[in-house]
C-alpha cells in the first residue's frame, strides 16, 4: 500500500479536497471572508487531477445557490459556497430547497465568522439550517470538515434533501495537516427528470412537500444517532458528576483544554456534529448519566435549545458561556477549572495572564487599526469626495472601501448593495421635508454587481437624485483578488464574457454616467461636484460616477512603471525666506485671517466700479441697492452698460474656465429698470468757484458730474444742437437710445450744471473771454472730430464722407440723399454702425472692405454677426486701391487682394502688400474709415499741441501749459473708448477741484489705477455654465428704423447670470472653510467667520478650498505637524515622527505621490526617481 | 521526532509572517509531525497586526491559549508586547517559554516587563533581524534572520539543519540564496549572543 499524500491545508481548502473527493461535478460560489479560499482550491485540485468540474465564480449567493441546485436536479453531485451573511442572500432559494429536495447530492457550504472578524453579524447558520428544515454538519476540524463532504453528499442523495456544512472561522481558516483521500469520479450526465409537480409544485402539493420533509428529518435524526463517525462519546460514564455535550469547534477546544488541564479522560465527553435534525436519543442518554452537562458550541445555543430537559445542563442560556464573540481557549480553560472547583474534581490553578496582559496595556501601544492599502485608489477616492463635500452624507457599502470609515467617508455599511438603497432612502426622506443635503454613495465594483443593480434601477424609476461612485479597481479585492465580470476571466477559465459597468448603469436607466481616475484628485472633486449639480437639476437624476483604477496591490507593476517618489521637507526651502517653525508651534502670523481683496474686474475698471459688489447684490435681487453701489462711481450706468469697452470682462476669472460674466448686461439691465436713476443732492456745500467745461461728451459731463457734487457751479458749452458728443453724434441710435442717453443727462442738469447748446467756444468766443467771464478754470473736452485726410486717390469727390461726419449728419437730422449701393471701408465699431445705419437709410447693398480677416477686426464677434444678419456683406482681404469718381462723384471703388506678413511680437498681423488684378465694386457712398483729431484750430495759439495734433497736457494732472486750463479725454488721447474718456472726466475734475483749491494738483497721483494681483480662484471648483445669452431684437423688425438691437434678457436669466460670479477675493460667507475645516476651528459669527486659533493647527486646508481667495496665509513649504495628511488621507506610509512631523515610511511607499495633492502646506514633493 | 510545540509569530503585514509559519509547515509535514494553526489578520492588508497561533503535534484546535506559547517569535516590538502573555511562564520546575524579537534596540524592553517575564521563567532575546537582513541586500527578510536567531538557541525545537531544508523548498528561488545566507548569517549571530 502506497502512503497516502499529506498536505498542510487551510480548512477551506480541506474542505474543496473533501468536495472532490467526493465526486462533485458542479460547484459555485459567491466570495465572503472565511469562505473565499474554498473555490480556488477546487479550481486547484480540479487542474491538479484533470478533473471534469464546472466551477463559476457566481455574481451572488442567491444566483450561485440557484445555479448549483438546479444542477443537482440533473443527477450530478453539486456545490456551493458562501459566508454566513452570504447564505441570507440565498435564504429565498434555500427555504424552498429543503421542500423541493434535490436528486444529485447538493452540499451548501456557509462559514460561519464568529467574533466576527470580518461579517456584520455572528448569526449562526445552524439556526438557518433549523429554520430552512436542511440537515446541518458542524465540523470540529479542517481534518474533519474534508471527512464530512462525502457524509453530507451520500446523506444528501439518499433522503434527496440539501445539507448544510457550516465551519466556523477557526475551521475554514485553520491550517492542519490533512491527509488526502482518493479522488471518486462519477462522471454523471445531466439528465433533467421533467416533473412539473415537484420542481414547480403548487401550495397543495408544497403542504405534502412539508409532511414528506419531516418524514426525511425523522429518520435523519434516527440515522444521526446511530452515525458514530460524527456523533460520539469519550471517555464514557455510567454515573459521572461533569460531563460536557461539544458540536464543532467546541469539541477541538475541550479536547486541547482538558488534555492541557490534565483532565481529558476524566470527564466524559459526547461530541456532536450534526445539530439538526438533533440526535435526541444519543444526546439524552448522555445526560442522563450526568449530573451536570456543560454545552460547548458556538455560536448560538442551537444544541442547548434542542435539549429537552436543561435542567443539568450548563451554558449560554444561563450566562455561563459568554454569549458574543468566539470561544477562546483561556475562556473555556477558566470556565471549567471553576466548574471543576465546584463540583469538586480536583484540577490544577490556571496560568493567569492578567498582571502582564494589564502592564502591557499601560504602555499606550499603537493600535493598528485596519488601513486601506498605501496607494490604495479607494484613499484617492474619498479624499477627493471628502474635500467636495465636507457635509455630505456617505453611505457606502461592504468591501475593502469599508475602511473609508477612517477617513470619515463612511457613513452606513450595512449589506450588499444597502449604499445605493440607503442612498435613494435618505434623498427620498430628505426631499420629503424640502430639504436637499449631498448624499455621495460608494459602491466597490464587485458589490455593484452582486446587488447594485437593482437598487439602482429602483432609486432611477422613484426618481431618487444623488450621486453614486462606483469605486471600480477591476478585482475583488478584500476576499483575496478574485475576478469580478469586468474582466470577463472566469473561475477556472472557461469562457466567458467582459461586461460593463458603465453599460449596467446605463440600462439601469441613468442618464449621467462619468469615469474618472482618482488619481487626479482634482478631476475627481470637479466630476463628483458636477455630478452633484447634474442631481440637483430641475431635470436631472441620478448621477454615476465610476472612479477608475486598478488595485494596487494586486497590479503592483501599475506604479512600478511610473513611480513618483515624493519626500517631505521639515524645514522651509530657501526660496520661502520662512525662519524654520516648531513642530506643532506656527507662529499667529502665519494662520490663516481673512482679508477681501480688491477684485481683477474692479481693478481693471478705470473708475474702479464695485462690480463683484454689485453684481452679488443682484444675484440676492436687491436691484435698488445695485444701482446705488454703482451710482456711487459711475453716474452713466445705461450708457456704460452699452457702450463700454469691458476692461472687466476681459479680466474676469470665469473667462479662464468659460465665459466672462456678461457685466455689461448686469449695469444696464439696473439703469433700466427705472425711468429715471434715483438722484442724490448735493451733500458739500456750494462754492463761489466757476468751471467751464467746453464739450459735453463723456469726458466733460463726468468732469462736470464730479466738480458738482464738490460744490463747483459748471457751465457746459456744446457747439452743436446737442448734449453728450460722440455718444450723441458718433453713435448710432439702435446701439444707445436717446432716451437712456437723455435720462442720465438729465441727473447731470438736476445737480445744476448749467448747459449751453450751440455755443462753440474759440474764434466768436474765445478761451479768454471765459476767464473775463469768471470762469476760474476751464476744460478741455472736445474730443477728436476732425478726420485726416485719408490717402486714396478721389477721396475728395462727393459721395465720399468719413463715418464720424456721416453718423453726425444722421444724429442732427441733416438731409442726405438717398444711396443705394454703399462701401464702407474700415472695420471698428464706428464704421460697422455707419454701415449698419447705411442700411436702415434705404440702401440695398452695403459691403464693408477690410484688408485683413474678420479675426484681425477690432470689434465684438457678435457685433459682425448682427451686421451679417441685417445683410451688411463683407469683403475680407481686400485693400483700397482708389476711388473711382464720374463726373465729380464717386461711382465705385478699386481694391486688390492683400498679402499677410507673419504675427508681429504683439500678435498684430499686418499688410505687408498686395497681389492680383484690381478689382472694382460700385457704390454712390465710400464710407472711410480715417483718424480722428481734435479740432483745435478755433483756439489758435493758446492751446499747446502734440506732434499727433492732439492737446498737450501734463499727463498726471491733464493740465495744459496755460494756467487754469485743463484739458481731458479724446481731446488728448485722439479717439479711444467711452470709459477712458469717463475716467479722464474724473481725473481731471480731481486736478481742477485741486487747483482751485490751490492745492498740490500732482500729490499721490503717480497710481491712480489700481494694480491688483490676479487673485488665484479655485477655478476647479467652479461648475462651468455659459454665459447669458444675447437677446436681439429680430432682423425683421429693425428694418428702416433705429430701435435698439440689443436687448435685455429676463430677470431671472439677469439674476442666474449674477449667480455666475466666483465673488474673486471676497467672503461671500458660503461656510467651505467652516465645513472643510478638519479641526472644527472656524465658527460663523454675524460679523464673518472666526477662527479659533486654539485648535487651528495650520494646515491651511480652508485656504486652499477658499472658493475667492478671501482667506490668506502663506504656505510654509515644510511639514509643521498639522496632522491634516494622516487625518483625511491616512496612508499607513505616512507616520508621525518623534517631533510630531511627518514621515515617509520607505518600506511601505509604494511611490503613488498621492500624498503631494494633499498637503496644503506645500511640505511634500518631488524627488528624483 | 515527537514533540508538543504552540507558538505564536507576530508582526505587521508585509512583514513576512506568513512566510515563517509556512516554513514551519513545510518542516512538520516532513517530519510527519500533525500541525494545526490558524492565522488572526482580520481586515488589515497592509500595515496591521497580524499574528499566527501555530500547534505542532497531538492537538485538535487551532489556538493558542494565553500563557502556553513556548515560543514566541516578533518581527515588530509593539506586536510582541500584545503577544506576550502568550508565553508560558515556568510552572512547577517546567521550562519557561522563549521569546525572540525583532528590533535594532537590544535594550527596548520596558523594564518592568523585562523583569516580570524573567521572574516567570521567559527567556526573551532581541535582536536586529531586519538590520541584517539589510545589510545582506534583502531587507524583507527579517523574518528569516529571526528563525535564524532562535535556532541558535539549545531549547529551540527545530534542528537548524532540517529548517534550513524548509526555508530551502519554501522560498522563492530568486531569493533562495541570499535567505539561506542570511538564515546562516543569523544563525551565527545567535551563537554568539544567545547563552543560556
Amino acid at each position: 500500500m502506497t502512503e497516502k499524500e499529506e498536505r498542510v491545508l487551510l480548512g477551506n481548502e480541506a474542505i474543496a479536497r473533501g468536495l472532490v473527493e467526493s465526486g462533485c461535478q458542479f460547484f459555485a460560489a459567491y466570495p465572503g471572508t472565511p469562505s473565499s479560499e474554498i473555490l480556488p482550491a477546487v479550481v486547484r485540485f480540479k487542474k491538479e487531477n484533470n478533473l471534469d468540474i464546472y466551477v463559476e465564480w457566481s455574481t451572488n449567493e442567491k444566483v450561485a445557490f440557484e445555479n448549483a441546485l438546479v444542477a443537482s436536479y440533473t443527477g450530478k453531485r453539486s456545490a456551493v459556497a458562501m459566508k454566513q451573511v452570504g447564505l441570507n442572500v440565498a435564504t429565498d432559494p434555500l427555504m424552498s430547497s429543503a421542500y423541493i429536495g434535490t436528486i444529485g447530492g447538493f452540499v451548501i457550504i456557509s462559514c460561519d465568522d464568529p467574533g466576527p472578524h470580518s461579517s456584520q453579524t455572528e448569526q449562526d447558520t445552524r439556526f438557518m439550517a433549523m429554520f430552512a428544515k436542511i440537515p446541518v454538519f458542524d465540523p470540529s476540524s479542517a481534518k474533519e470538515a474534508q471527512q464530512m463532504c462525502p457524509i453530507a453528499f451520500e446523506l444528501s442523495e439518499k433522503y434527496q434533501i440539501p445539507v448544510i456544512l457550516r465551519p466556523v472561522l477557526r475551521v475554514s481558516h485553520s491550517q492542519q495537516t490533512i491527509t488526502f483521500n482518493p479522488i471518486v469520479r462519477l462522471e454523471r450526465k445531466a439528465h433533467f427528470p421533467r416533473n412539473p409537480q415537484r420542481w414547480s409544485a403548487t401550495p397543495r402539493f408544497r403542504f405534502i412537500l412539508h409532511k414528506q420533509l419531516n418524514e426525511k428529518l425523522q429518520k435523519i435524526s434516527e440515522e444521526f444517532n446511530s452515525m458514530t463517525s460524527l456523533n460520539f462519546i469519550e471517555h464514557g460514564q455510567d454515573k459521572a458528576i461533569f460531563g460536557i455535550i461539544s458540536g464543532g469547534i467546541g469539541y477541538s477546544i475541550a479536547r486541547d483544554c482538558l488534555t492541557e488541564m490534565g483532565l481529558w479522560g476524566d470527564i466524559p465527553v459526547l461530541k456532536i456534529g450534526t445539530p439538526f435534525p438533533f440526535p435526541n436519543e444519543i444526546v439524552d442518554s448522555f445526560i442522563q448519566k450526568c449530573d451536570h452537562v456543560l454545552i460547548l458550541e458556538e455560536t448560538e445555543p442551537v444544541i442547548e435549545l434542542q435539549i429537552r430537559d436543561k435542567s443539568k445542563v450548563i451554558g449560554r442560556l444561563d450566562g455561563t458561556i459568554p454569549n458574543v464573540g468566539e470561544m477562546l481557549p483561556e475562556t473555556i480553560t477558566h470556565i471549567l477549572t471553576d466548574l471543576c472547583k465546584r463540583f469538586s474534581i480536583p484540577v490544577r490553578e490556571e496560568t493567569l495572564t492578567t498582571q502582564l496582559e494589564k502592564m502591557v496595556s499601560t504602555l499606550g501601544l499603537p493600535i493598528r487599526r485596519p488601513s486601506l492599502c498605501s496607494g490604495c485608489p479607494h484613499r484617492a477616492s474619498f479624499f477627493a469626495l471628502k474635500q467636495a463635500f465636507p457635509n455630505g452624507i456617505f453611505p457606502s457599502d461592504i468591501g475593502c472601501y469599508t475602511l473609508g470609515m477612517n477617513m470619515d467617508t463612511v457613513d452606513t455599511c450595512h449589506d450588499m448593495g444597502a449604499a445605493i438603497t440607503f442612498g435613494s432612502g435618505l434623498y427620498q426622506a430628505y426631499h420629503q421635508d424640502g430639504k436637499e443635503v449631498p448624499i455621495i454613495a460608494t459602491i466597490g465594483d464587485s458589490t455593484f454587481y452582486h446587488s447594485g443593480p437593482q437598487g439602482l434601477l429602483n432609486a432611477v424609476y422613484n426618481g431618487a437624485k444623488f450621486v453614486l461612485v462606483i469605486l471600480d479597481n477591476s478585482i475583488t479585492a478584500m476576499t483575496g483578488m478574485q475576478p469580478t465580470p469586468e474582466s470577463g476571466i472566469t473561475a477556472d477559465g472557461h469562457p466567458g464574457k467582459a461586461l460593463s459597468i458603465e453599460e449596467l448603469a446605463k440600462g439601469c436607466g441613468v442618464k449621467y454616467i462619468r469615469v474618472v481616475n482618482p488619481y487626479d484628485i482634482r478631476g475627481m472633486i470637479r466630476e463628483v461636484k458636477k455630478a452633484y449639480a447634474y442631481t440637483k437639476k430641475p431635470d436631472g437624476g441620478m448621477a454615476v460616477i465610476i472612479s477608475r483604477y486598478p488595485c494596487i496591490t494586486y497590479e503592483k507593476e501599475v506604479l512600478k512603471s511610473n513611480p513618483i517618489k515624493v519626500d517631505i521637507r521639515h524645514s522651509p526651502p530657501p526660496e520661502k525666506d520662512i525662519p524654520p517653525i516648531r513642530s506643532g508651534a506656527m507662529p499667529q502670523s502665519y494662520l490663516p485671517t481673512y482679508r477681501d481683496k480688491i477684485a481683477p474686474c474692479t481693478g481693471a475698471c478705470p473708475i474702479q466700479v464695485d462690480a463683484r459688489g454689485y453684481i452679488e447684490l443682484i444675484a440676492k435681487g436687491k436691484f435698488d441697492e445695485a444701482l446705488k453701489l454703482v451710482l456711487q462711481k459711475n453716474p452713466f450706468p445705461g450708457i456704460t452698460g452699452r457702450l463700454c469697452a469691458r476692461p472687466c470682462e476681459r479680466i474676469c476669472r470665469r473667462g479662464d474656465l468659460d465665459q466672462p460674466i456678461a457685466i455689461d448686461l448686469l449695469k444696464r439691465f439696473l439703469a433700466d429698470r427705472t425711468e429715471t436713476l434715483p438722484f442724490d443732492p448735493i451733500t458739500e456745500p456750494e462754492r463761489k468757484e466757476r468751471v467751464a467745461i467746453i464739450g459735453s461728451g463723456p469726458t466733460g459731463l463726468m468732469a462736470a458730474h464730479d466738480l458738482r457734487r464738490l460744490g463747483y457751479k459748471v457751465t457746459i458749452f456744446e457747439s452743436l444742437p446737442l448734449l453728450g458728443g460722440t455718444m450723441a453724434v458718433g453713435t448710432s441710435r439702435f446701439r444707445l437710445p436717446e432716451e437712456v442717453l437723455n435720462r442720465e443727462i438729465e441727473n447731470i442738469k438736476k445737480l445744476g450744471v448749467e448747459f449751453k447748446l450751440n455755443t462753440p467756444i474759440g474764434g466768436k468766443y474765445p478761451l479768454h473771454q471765459l476767464k473775463v467771464m469768471g470762469y476760474q478754470a476751464i476744460l478741455l473736452a472736445i474730443g477728436a472730430h476732425k478726420a485726416n485726410r485719408v490717402n486714396l486717390s478721389g477721396s475728395n469727390a462727393r459721395g465720399v464722407i468719413d463715418c464720424l461726419t456721416y453718423l453726425k449728419k444722421i444724429a442732427l437730422n441733416k438731409k442726405t440723399p438717398s444711396y443705394s449701393r454703399v462701401v464702407v471701408l474700415g472695420a471698428n465699431e464706428r464704421a460697422l454702425d455707419s454701415a449698419r445705419t447705411a442700411l436702415r437709410l434705404g440702401a440695398k447693398e452695403v459691403t464693408i472692405l477690410f484688408n485683413r480677416t474678420q479675426r484681425e477686426m477690432p470689434v465684438d464677434p457678435f457685433e459682425i454677426e448682427e451686421a451679417e444678419r441685417e445683410g451688411v456683406a463683407f469683403k475680407f482681404l481686400s485693400v483700397p486701391t482708389r476711388i473711382s469718381v464720374t463726373n465729380g462723384k464717386a461711382s465705385g471703388l478699386y481694391y486688390k487682394k492683400a498679402v499677410l506678413g507673419q504675427p508681429s511680437s504683439s500678435k498684430r498681423i499686418r499688410v505687408v502688400s498686395t497681389e492680383g488684378p484690381e478689382r472694382m465694386i460700385r457704390a454712390d457712398l465710400i464710407i472711410t474709415s480715417p483718424t480722428y483729431v481734435p479740432e483745435l484750430s478755433p483756439f489758435g495759439d493758446t492751446i499747446a499741441k502734440t506732434s499727433w495734433n492732439t492737446v498737450y497736457v501734463d499727463p498726471i494732472t491733464l493740465s495744459t501749459p496755460v494756467e487754469g486750463i485743463f484739458a481731458g479725454g479724446d481731446a488728448v488721447t485722439g479717439p479711444k473708448n467711452f470709459i477712458e474718456a469717463l475716467a479722464a472726466g474724473r481725473k481731471v475734475a480731481l486736478s481742477i477741484h485741486r487747483y482751485l483749491c490751490g492745492e498740490d494738483m500732482k500729490k499721490n497721483r503717480e497710481s491712480e489705477r489700481i494694480s491688483t494681483p490676479l487673485i488665484s480662484v479655485k477655478l476647479d471648483k467652479v461648475e462651468p455654465s455659459p454665459r447669458v445669452g444675447m437677446v436681439t431684437l429680430p432682423v425683421a423688425e429693425r428694418s428702416k428704423n433705429f430701435k435698439e438691437v440689443n436687448l435685455l434678457p429676463d430677470e431671472e436669466a439677469i439674476i442666474e447670470e449674477a449667480k455666475r460670479c466666483l465673488h474673486c477675493g471676497a467672503c461671500t460667507f458660503c461656510d467651505t472653510c467652516m465645513m472643510e475645516c478638519p479641526e472644527g476651528a472656524i465658527s460663523r459669527t454675524e460679523l464673518g467667520y472666526q477662527i479659533d486659533f486654539k485648535k487651528c493647527t495650520g494646515c491651511r486646508v480652508c485656504v486652499q478650498e477658499c472658493p475667492t481667495s478671501a482667506i490668506e496665509m502663506p504656505a510654509v513649504g515644510a511639514c509643521i505637524a498639522c496632522g491634516f495628511c494622516l487625518k483625511r488621507f491616512e496612508c499607513p506610509s505616512m507616520i508621525r515622527g518623534e517631533d510630531g512631523r511627518v514621515m515617509i515610511d520607505r518600506l511601505t511607499c509604494v511611490d503613488c505621490g498621492l500624498c503631494q495633492q494633499v498637503c496644503c502646506q506645500e511640505a511634500i514633493y518631488q524627488i528624483a526617481n | 521526532m515527537l514533540m508538543n510545540v504552540q507558538m505564536i509569530i507576530s508582526g505587521v503585514g508585509g512583514q513576512g509572517v506568513l512566510l515563517i509559519t509556512k516554513i514551519f509547515a513545510e518542516f512538520a509535514l516532513k517530519e510527519g509531525l500533525p500541525i494545526i494553526g490558524s492565522e488572526d489578520h482580520g481586515m488589515s492588508q497592509r500595515g496591521g497586526s497580524v499574528m499566527t497561533h501555530l500547534k505542532m503535534g497531538q492537538f485538535d484546535s487551532p489556538l493558542v491559549k494565553r500563557g502556553s506559547a513556548d515560543i514566541l517569535l516578533s518581527l515588530e516590538k509593539n506586536e510582541a508586547y500584545k503577544t506576550l502573555p502568550y508565553l508560558k511562564p515556568s510552572i512547577h520546575g517546567s521550562e519557561g517559554g522563549l521569546c525572540f524579537i525583532n528590533d535594532p534596540d537590544p535594550e527596548f524592553m520596558n523594564p518592568e516587563i523585562k523583569a516580570y517575564l524573567k521572574e516567570k521563567g521567559i527567556e526573551t532575546f532581541v535582536f536586529g533581524a531586519s538590520q541584517l537582513a539589510m545589510e545582506m541586500g534583502m531587507v524583507q527578510s527579517a523574518n528569516i534572520a529571526l528563525i535564524g536567531f532562535a535556532t541558535a538557541h539549545p531549547r529551540f525545537p527545530f534542528p537548524f539543519g532540517k529548517l534550513k531544508l524548509a526555508i530551502e523548498r519554501i522560498t522563492h528561488p530568486r531569493f533562495r540564496e541570499t535567505n539561506l545566507k542570511i538564515f546562516e548569517k543569523s544563525f551565527r549571530e545567535g551563537q554568539k549572543i544567545i547563552k543560556p
